[in-house]
């Protein structure tokens, strides 16, 4: 007995009673049925609360899965658009009645994730993990959801190096959007700054309007689907002595912190290529 | 503590208890307006224990006299909380009311006391004891009003009543 108590001294007299105390706690809410009332639904306020901020910040960890869900879902979409499909019909129904039957696809995607990147250098290419594996092969175009990227150039087993738009040799068909539009011309970059590109070759006497008319592309390559926007005329004006606008393109995507993109599968372009191969040898 | 205050002390509870449970619980005081109110006398067990007790051994004695106290109002748990808060501010309280130079060997009673510091650490217990065993009855913030009014009118006749319980116990010393 003498022991115990000189032990019971020796004991922090805080936590004693912080003990006691909640000894005597757990009694009144097990025992008295309104205090247990009340406990369970405070009780169960406390837990609610902490619960869903937990929820919360779980989901906000799954962001990353859930952005990659999103990106193939959108692949999936794209392909089922029917400016990717090519019409096998002869001649076009006037009342638009799809018929699954007589449209197969033309452009397929594959999603990607950009692993490496760059745009202060004259000449930029940008790393996706996506390879060989995935079905990606040199000369596919790739784009963003707001912008194209540019062309793979080089690809290994899972990754593949796209030269970007941003790259003084790169060169994209695009036109001016619109039905009473549609004048063509390519795309360049000057490698001075990131956010604008150069549409050239579009002759002075055809009206543009500045922060007004949209550059999309013109599908008039394998690389890219017809239609997919790029950016909007910044300015444009007609240099002395030229007979073409010089256009400031500025691009939709911002080059520098592109994450996700999408490389363009052009279902037909071997046998595209190899026809115009053709047409090449007799010339 | 040797055996004969042990025994002082267990009678002292066996009378506290008889005066509590017996009576004092038996009594329906006149209630003001809804609030109707109990008179403690049975805090005044922990007060009257020695004063050189250490806090942990107070506390420990606390608890179980709450226990036996909270067997008999079918509260299991409240005055057991209370009890203990109450063992626990203990020293607080007397280094507030305690006169310079006291033995720290002896029991506080009303005689060793004298009446008005004996008063004020009854006072001031209380004011510890029942906002706290309210708090623990209603157990909700919803209840403020009701837990304010309650110890007040409780303050009254618990104090009235401790002091004449005191004053009978001061005999035992």
């Amino acid at each position: 007995m003498n022991t115990f108590l000189q032990l019971l001294n020796r004991v922090n007299s805080r936590l004693l009673f912080f003990g006691l105390l909640f000894v005597s706690l757990f009694l009144i809410v097990r025992n008295n049925e309104a205090q247990g009332k009340i406990f369970l639904n405070s009780a169960g306020r406390v837990t609610g609360f902490f619960g869903s901020g937990a929820t919360a910040i779980g989901s906000y960890f799954n962001l990353r899965r859930e952005n990659e869900k999103l990106q193939q879902e959108i692949s999936v979409l794209r392909g089922q658009l029917a400016k990717d499909q090519y019409n096998t019909q002869v001649s076009i129904d006037t009342l638009q009645r799809v018929l699954d039957s007589t449209r197969i696809q033309i452009y397929k995607y594959i999603e990607a994730t950009v692993v490496n990147n760059s745009v202060d250098k004259p000449k930029n290419y940008l790393t996706l993990n996506r390879g060989r594996h995935h079905g990606v092969k040199e000369n596919m175009g790739v784009i963003t959801a707001d912008g194209v990227l540019g062309v793979v150039r080089y690809v290994s087993k899972y990754y593949c190096i796209v030269m970007s738009i941003l790259h003084t040799d790169s060169r994209v068909s695009a036109q001016i959007r619109g039905v009473d539009k549609g004048f063509y011309g390519s795309l360049v970059w000057n490698g001075k700054d990131p956010r604008f590109m150069q549409l050239m070759d579009i002759p002075k006497h055809n009206k543009i309007s500045s922060k007004e008319d949209v550059v999309e592309t013109t599908g008039f390559s394998t690389y890219y689907p017809p239609g997919v926007t790029i950016g909007k005329v910044f300015y444009h004006s007609v240099p002395p002595g030229s007979s073409n606008h010089l256009i400031q393109v500025k691009l939709n995507t911002n080059m520098a912190n592109v994450r996700y993109a999408q490389i363009v599968v052009n279902v037909h372009a071997d046998e595209i290529n190899q026809l115009e191969a053709r047409a090449k040898d007799e010339q | 503590m040797n055996s004969s205050s042990t025994l002082r002390i267990s009678l002292k509870f066996i009378i506290i208890w008889i005066l509590q449970i017996i009576v004092l619980k038996q009594v329906q005081f006149l209630p003001l307006g809804p609030y109707s109110y109990e008179a403690f006398v049975y805090p005044l067990f922990i007060l009257l224990l020695p004063f050189g007790m250490h806090v942990n051994r107070l506390m420990l004695i606390a608890f179980f006299s709450g226990l036996l106290i909270d067997a008999s109002y079918n509260t299991l748990g409240v005055h057991t909380a209370s009890a203990v808060v109450l063992a626990f501010a203990r020293p607080y309280i007397l280094a507030l009311v305690l006169p310079r130079g006291i033995d720290e060997a002896f029991t506080p009673s009303l005689g060793r006391l004298k009446f008005l510091p004996f008063l004020r650490y009854v006072l001031y217990a209380f004011l510890v004891y029942l906002p706290f065993y309210y708090t623990m009855v209603f157990f909700s913030h919803v209840f403020i009003v009701e837990i304010i009014v309650k110890s007040l009118l409780s303050f009254i006749v618990s104090v009235f009543f401790t002091l004449i319980l005191a004053g009978i116990l001061n005999g035992l010393d």
